[in-house]
């Protein structure tokens, strides 16, 4: 019965927050609930109050502490405005749903993260358990990228510990990519745009109360390789590799151009680079499997590199 | 109590109260309802009858806000004056729900689309341009691969793949009995392998032709969940490298079972071995920016001369 008497006593005080036309001290509070909801007893009923706010602020209720209206603000009091509690939020129908559902059990968070309650956009259409033919996806939903995906959404600036210094950044993307969340925004002491890998964070995140201009330019996340960040000259290079790395590493570059298929089945691909040292970290990936062909400084280099070694 | 807590419920009824008053103004079955908000059915109606009719605004209770009536099995809002609207998503929630929903989109058959595609439409307009901020990309590999593999899965038929293993930087053929596809950075294929008699863990862009073929297997009452990390207890062999502080990703990049700051700044660290040739590349990367310390008898530093004599062939 005591769940019961906790759910009665969660809705009557929903109600009331709601329907208040001014902020309610917690006295007035445990007046204006029916007899019985709370007890007679300060500190017990003080601990009951706090406990019940604080988990209907977990569910997103916008319970604000106010000034009470003549008391010049000598007294604060609690409501809801109706206007920050309730959305329209679209009307979808069962198969929107269902096909939601089952994105969010294809593409879901790790036991960190609350689960996203579909229920809330009007149920969960009935979707069907996820059937084992399906790739699954598990992405890290940890405090910190909850905590960022509020800033990011709500446009307010966070700070944080990152390479041993706090950073105070404008954020403009969150985006999970090659198993990571990376977060790009402006960094406001560098006055430049950045991009930080949250699991490399050092505490967790602050998020204000103070919110961007909207960047006529955001910051987008890089995918880049190692070798292509850098203000160095892109310079091309050619690599021959072997056909038993052919199938993954074209799916990894991306970006780099097929320039011949050779009958051994082993391929030249063209890829632009600006840091050589991290390039030819790349290419020892490969041990024997891969050569560098072109441009002949480079090849060079490798060949030093590896007698320095051998 | 079984069931979501009195927190949980009072969300569901919040949500549940004004969908249901718009949507179903003349009533809707109570199993479905039930459903649709994850809500025990018993709870549902115990909760709505004995105290959602009761909730008011006064401590005397006289102006109950909600009156719902529940009969044969169908339930209806007669008077809902609390709430006008369901409540408001939290907006990492919202950002959280779209990403998922863009990144699930590339899994899908065609067929499947539309309804995603119309679902992530209209939660991505009412949040404007906002919901692009949070994105989730998952690189989906090879499709005919991922096609293949889940005939395989469905069918309970095995597959017959050419896959190139990193760690030993060979390409072996094999057939495998395919069991389930995760991600975790890159798109992983857990199955039974018969050339190994073994449960293994194949990367997707590492298999190069995968065919299905007539065997079929009995597949597994429980699938792992998760993939397995580098095992860090001591059951692989170990070497201990020097680190300058240029290198230190290493001790980012890879589990270690040990690691130390010395005073000249360098990093000790003690690294699991899963494979010769995965040594063989880290010790040419690193290059003269590392020492090994110590290491058991071949996984040395005369592993490494080895290695870059044979890389170096290549260039003669």
């Amino acid at each position: 019965m005591a769940a019961m008497k906790k759910l009665e006593r969660l809705l009557d005080l929903v109600a009331l927050l709601l329907e208040t036309e001014r902020p309610l001290t917690r006295n007035e509070i445990r007046d204006a609930v029916p007899p019985g909801a709370y007890a007679d007893e300060d500190e017990s009923f003080r601990r009951t109050f706090e406990r019940d706010k604080d988990e209907l602020r977990d569910l997103g209720l916008p319970i604000v502490l106010e000034a009470v209206p003549g008391s010049d603000g000598s007294r604060t009091g609690y409501r809801i405005h109706r206007s920050e509690m309730e959305a329209d939020l679209p009307a979808l129908d069962p198969e929107e749903l269902a096909s939601l559902a089952l994105a969010s059990a294809m593409v879901g968070f790790d036991e960190a993260a609350p689960e996203v309650p579909i229920w809330m956009l009007g149920g969960s259409g009935g979707a069907a358990d996820l059937d084992r033919t399906r790739p699954v996806a598990e992405v890290p939903g940890d405090s910190v990228v909850r905590d960022l995906m509020r800033a990011v959404t709500g446009g307010l600036v966070v700070s944080f510990v990152y390479k041993g210094e706090r950073r105070e950044v404008e954020p403009h993307y969150l985006v999970f990519t090659k198993g990571h969340w990376q977060l790009s925004g402006r960094d406001r002491k560098r006055l430049a745009g950045r991009q930080y890998r949250c699991d490399r964070f050092e505490s967790g995140v602050d998020v204000s109360d103070e919110r961007i201009e909207t960047p006529d330019v955001p910051i987008e996340v890089r995918e880049d390789h190692a070798w292509q960040f850098g203000d160095a000259e892109p310079v091309p290079v050619k690599l021959l590799v072997d056909e038993r790395h052919v199938t993954w590493l074209t799916g990894f570059l991306r970006s780099a151009e097929i320039i011949e298929r050779r009958d051994d089945g082993s391929i030249v691909v063209q890829e632009l680079v600006r840091e050589s040292d991290a390039f030819r970290s790349f290419v020892l990936t490969f041990l024997d499997g891969a050569e560098v062909l072109e441009p002949a400084w480079f090849r060079q280099e490798m060949v030093d590199w590896l007698e320095a070694l051998a | 109590m079984s069931g979501p807590g009195a927190a949980d419920r009072v969300h569901r009824l919040l949500s549940l109260i004004p969908w249901l008053e718009q949507n179903h103004p003349s009533g809707a079955d109570i199993g479905e309802v039930a459903e649709r908000f994850d809500y025990p059915q018993a709870d549902l109606v115990r909760d709505l009858t004995d105290v959602v009719n009761f909730v008011s605004a006064d401590p005397y209770q006289s102006f109950l806000v909600f009156e719902i009536l529940v009969t044969e099995g169908r339930i209806r809002v007669d008077r809902n004056d609390l709430l006008g609207k369901p409540m408001r998503m939290d907006p990492a929630d919202l950002a959280a729900l779209v990403a998922a929903g863009r990144a699930a989109a590339a899994l899908l058959d065609e067929e499947e689309l539309g309804p995603l595609e119309r679902a992530v439409a209209k939660l991505a307009g009412t949040r404007g341009s906002v919901a692009e901020a949070v994105q989730i990309r998952l690189a989906t590999g090879d499709e005919p691969v991922l096609q293949v593999i889940r005939e395989g899965i469905g069918t309970g038929r095995c597959i017959d793949i050419d896959y190139y293993s990193y760690g030993r930087d060979l390409e072996t053929q094999r057939v495998v009995e395919p069991h389930r596809c995760l991600y975790d950075g890159f798109w992983y294929l857990m199955a039974h392998c018969r050339l190994t008699d073994d449960t293994r863990v194949f990367r997707l862009d590492r298999i190069r032709r995968a065919e299905l073929t007539d065997h079929g297997f009995e597949p597994p009452d429980a699938l792992a969940e998760a993939m397995d990390g580098i095992p860090v207890d001591g059951s692989l062999p170990e070497v201990t490298l020097l680190l300058d502080p240029g290198v230190r990703w290493v001790v980012e990049q890879y589990p270690h079972t040990g690691l130390e700051l010395e005073n000249d700044g360098r990093l000790q660290v003690t690294l699991p071995v899963t494979a010769d040739r995965w040594l063989e590349r880290l010790l040419l990367r690193l290059g003269t920016a590392v020492q090994v310390v110590a290491a058991p008898p071949g996984l040395g530093m005369e592993l490494r001369a080895t290695a870059a004599r044979r890389v170096l062939a290549r260039y003669r």
